[in-house]
Formats: C-alpha cells, structure tokens, sequence
C-alpha cells in the first residue's frame, strides 16, 4: 500500500525550485512577528491563536539544512504554510499524485513562498531531520522543510493533520486554514483550496471558503511543554 | 462537506461476477484490518431489505475512523458491488469512541470490532438460488503511526423462496450487537435542548430505565453539524448536560450518548438535531 513510486512524477517539480528563489528576500518590519509570538506562548495548552483576518503567529525555525527561516522574512509575499509528515501515506500519496507540486507549478514565478513544517516528536513516524532531509530529495521538494520537534509553532497554528495548510498574504494575515482540498490524497480532488486562496492572496481578494476541514494524519505532537 | 460525502458515499455497481468458487465468506487481510461481509438473514429475502454487515477486525491499539467530525484521520468508505436489481442504501455507523491527542486534537474512531450496517433492498422478483455480494473498503488505520489498507470481501449466500418468511443467519448476533451503539430517536423526554445565544443546552431526562443518577453525556458531531467552539472541552459532560458552545451559528446535529460511567447500566444513544430559532430546518433532512 505503500510503496513509492518514483517514476513519472519527479521530473515535474523541478519548476517549484523558483518559488524558493526568493528565499533570500531581506528581512522586512519585525513588528508582524512579535506580537504574535507572544500570542504564541500563551497557546501552548489549549487554544490555537492562529485566527482568519489576524495576524499570522511569527516563527522561526531550522530546516533540513539548518538554516533559520523565519516568517518575518517573508513580508510582503503570500506566504503558504504546509504541516508535513513525511512518512504520512495522505502527504505520500498527495507527492505521488503531484498536488503539492502541481499547486507550486501553478504560482511559479508570482512570488509565493512555500514551507513546510513537520510538528513531529522525536521518534514519531516521519520525524527528525533525516528522514524529512531524505524526503526532500526523494521528491524533489522545491520548499524547504522546518523542523519543529517542540510542537510550539504547530500549536500556535493549531495544525492537526498532515498535510494541513494556511495560507497568509502580502500583510501577514492569516486568510486560509484547512485542507488543501476537497479530495482524500488516493485520487484527484475536484476543488483544491489552497490553490484558490492563494490565487485571491495574490490578488487581494477575500478568500472564500476561508476554513475547511483538514484531513490526513494527525500531527504527532509530544506531551504539551515537553 | 464534499470531500466526506465522498467518502461516506456509496456507489453501487450492477455486477454479475457470480465467482464458480468454494462458498463461504471471504476474508482480506491488509495489514492490521480483516474485513468480512455478512448477513443478517440465513437466506435474502426478496421484495425487502436485507442488512449486510460490513466487519472491521482491527489489531489492538489500532482504530479505524467514524465519518463524522474528526480533526485527523479518514473515515472508512465502503463500494458495494450487487447482482442487478438490488439496491443498496446509506451505510449506518455505529456511535464511535471519542480519541484525544496531544496538540488539541479530537477524533472519532471504531477500536477492535465495528460492523458497518448496509441495507440491501432485494428485488421481489429476484430468482431464489445462490448469489454472491461483494464489498470494497478503504480506510486509514492509526496506532501512533497512520497506514492505509484497503481489502474487499464477498459474501456467498442465496435468496430464498418468494414469500418465505427471514431466518436468522449465523451472524445475525452481530446486528444486534452492532445496533446497541445505533443512535435512534429521543424518546420522549430523554434529552431536552435550549438554546442560550450561540450555546445549546443538551440535558438528559430524568427517571426512566436508562443510566441515571451521574450520567455522562458525550456528543458526537455529524459532518454537516455546526462547528463547536471547543470540542475537546464541551462535547462531553459528567453532570448530565452538555454546554455546546459554537463557533458558528448553525444546526446541531449528531449522536448523543448517554452512560453511567462504573455501573453496567448500557448506554443509549440518540440523534440530536438542533437547529437555532429562526433558522429553516435542513431541507435535506439527516441520516
């Protein structure tokens, strides 16, 4: 069940590589991050923060590589958020069918700026850094995968499955929190919402439906504080 | 809404695949999940409906997810294919188990056994003899890591004479097990709902023969049900009454389940609907 199957599919994603390519964009106003961040904290039990029409919790994380991303950097740019499990037959099965490059190929070249995160606990089914490294190679994967072993940035967001997606605009609002479309990751879906709300991110429209409901994995949290 | 509805669908396909092999139930195996198609009734009989049930065995620490409002997971879908003629209906599911994870995360999940009940409308003129029904199940099956596993099962049996009254099979017992945990109408007078602003009271009758004095209410919310503002918190309740906070105004709708938690009084288990003052009843009905 499940098997990767590598051929036909890898070839396509090269193309998400210039979404990256902004990566390097200076670091803009710090004020979008903190208050959020101090929103954060106050998270950490119950509650997620992360609200449609507010702003988006700051981070600031290590991907595979060890560089520090941090949301802040990304201001002015729509910015999609992308929780990951590498080893998730929902997220395995959506990289086979192409989704998430698919839904990358779509806004190349338009400045979207694509992460992932992994929430996972060490020792949870697909964390830890070698295993979403590996992952990143396998497929080909043009965004970088950060590493949140604490939980704290999954929580702040209150991400529940992989693949859960959020989408945020040019101001660092928070506009799209759910699924990243009408499907179940083992055949094609007919409406794809994250690509919707990023294409009204781009254009500064109202994204609509602005929630919908995750599914796949859930996100392999550790013990809360942990 | 479409993704679930998907999911929860059924798509029923006229087959005549009467396979020549030795008769008895299938069995798949796939990875921790055995599945089986059974019958109600030793013989189908025609001009009625007839319940098949489609038997989850699932590993130990494993679950298999409801279709209603769960954070994580994929309910169970299920494809029927039937001789021509016959007609399947919605799959009923048992009320589920409610699941916590860390990070806020509530679920509604099958552990162990669940049968899936399918009603199966067989024609009147359908030719008494035998006849083989098969079924076609996709899940995600979790522990701390999540699989998926697919499997079918056929069920070999026979319709019986036109007029022959139903006999119990040899698995009707799992229907009746399997309907305990079958959500059914209040009674009169078994919950009683108010709305205060956007929270919905739920309290359980007092007296009758259910659960009693420290009865515990739980509520499972149907994918078209209005968000909760906090399900983890509210959706269930030691002191007889839930207080359903929502998140957006809308009609409530799920299993209620009422339990005495430390007696071996059975729990029940009851449709809610609850829609706001002032809001038009769901045109569409429910399950």
């Amino acid at each position: 069940m499940l098997k990767l199957k590598n051929r036909g599919w890898l070839g396509a994603v090269a193309g998400g590589v210039a979404l990256l390519g902004i990566a390097g964009s200076p670091v803009l106003a710090q004020d979008a991050a903190a208050p959020a961040e101090k929103k954060q904290e106050k998270s950490q039990d119950k509650k997620p923060t992360a609200k449609i029409g507010e702003a988006a919790p700051g981070f600031e994380l290590k991907d595979t590589d060890g560089k520090t991303v941090k949301l802040s950097d990304y201001k002015g740019k729509v910015v999609v958020l992308e929780w990951f499990n590498p080893e998730c037959p929902i997220v395995v099965g959506h990289y086979k069918m192409q989704t998430m490059q698919k839904t990358q190929d779509q806004f190349k070249g338009k400045g979207v700026v694509w992460l992932a995160i992994n929430s996972g606990a060490p020792g949870q089914q697909g964390a830890g850094l070698e295993k979403n490294a590996d992952a990143r190679t396998k497929w080909k994967m043009a965004q970088p995968v950060l590493i949140d072993e604490s939980g704290t940035v999954g929580r702040a967001y209150g991400a529940k499955t992989s693949p859960h997606m959020y989408v945020i605009d040019a101001k660092g609002t928070l506009v799209y929190n759910g699924a990243i479309d009408d499907g179940n990751g083992r055949s094609e879906a007919k409406t794809n919402y994250a690509a919707n709300a990023i294409e009204a991110a781009l254009k500064g429209e109202t994204v609509s439906p602005a929630e919908t409901r995750p599914y796949g994995c859930p996100v392999k949290y550790g013990k809360s504080g942990a | 809404m479409g993704r679930i509805s998907l999911l929860g669908g059924l798509v029923v396909a006229a087959a005549a695949t009467a396979s020549p092999l030795a008769g008895g139930s299938a069995v798949s195996l796939d990875g921790d999940v055995r599945l089986r198609l059974i019958s109600e009734n030793a013989a189908l009989v025609p001009g009625q409906t007839n319940w098949l049930g489609v038997q989850f065995d699932i590993e130990k620490d494993w679950h298999l997810y409801w279709k209603g409002q769960n954070d994580s997971g994929m309910p169970i879908a299920v494809t029927a294919t039937l001789p021509e003629g016959f007609e399947a209906g919605d799959l009923v599911w048992p009320a589920p188990k409610r699941h916590a994870l860390e990070g806020d995360i509530l679920d509604h999940i099958y552990e162990t056994r669940v049968v899936l009940l399918l009603p199966v409308k067989v024609p009147a003129g359908a030719r008494p003899g035998p006849v083989t029904l098969k079924v076609d199940a996709e899940w995600m099956v979790c522990k701390a890591s999540c699989m998926l596993g697919d499997g079918g099962a056929e069920l070999k049996t026979e319709v019986g004479a036109a007029g022959a009254a139903a006999r119990p099979g040899r698995d009707a017992k799992a229907f009746a097990e399997a309907r305990e945990r079958v959500p059914k109408p209040p009674l009169p007078g078994a919950l009683t709902t108010e709305w205060k602003g956007s929270t919905l009271l739920v309290t359980s009758g007092k007296g009758g023969t259910g659960p009693g004095k420290g009865r515990k209410l739980s509520f499972y919310p149907y994918e078209d049900s209005a968000p909760l503002e906090n399900i983890t918190r509210d959706a269930v309740s030691d002191k007889g009454m839930l207080e359903l906070k929502l998140r957006k105004m809308g009609p409530v709708k799920g299993v209620i389940e009422i339990s005495e938690p430390g007696s071996s009084v059975r729990p029940l288990f009851y449709v809610l609907e609850a829609a706001p003052a002032g809001s038009a009843p769901d045109p569409g009905g429910s399950r």
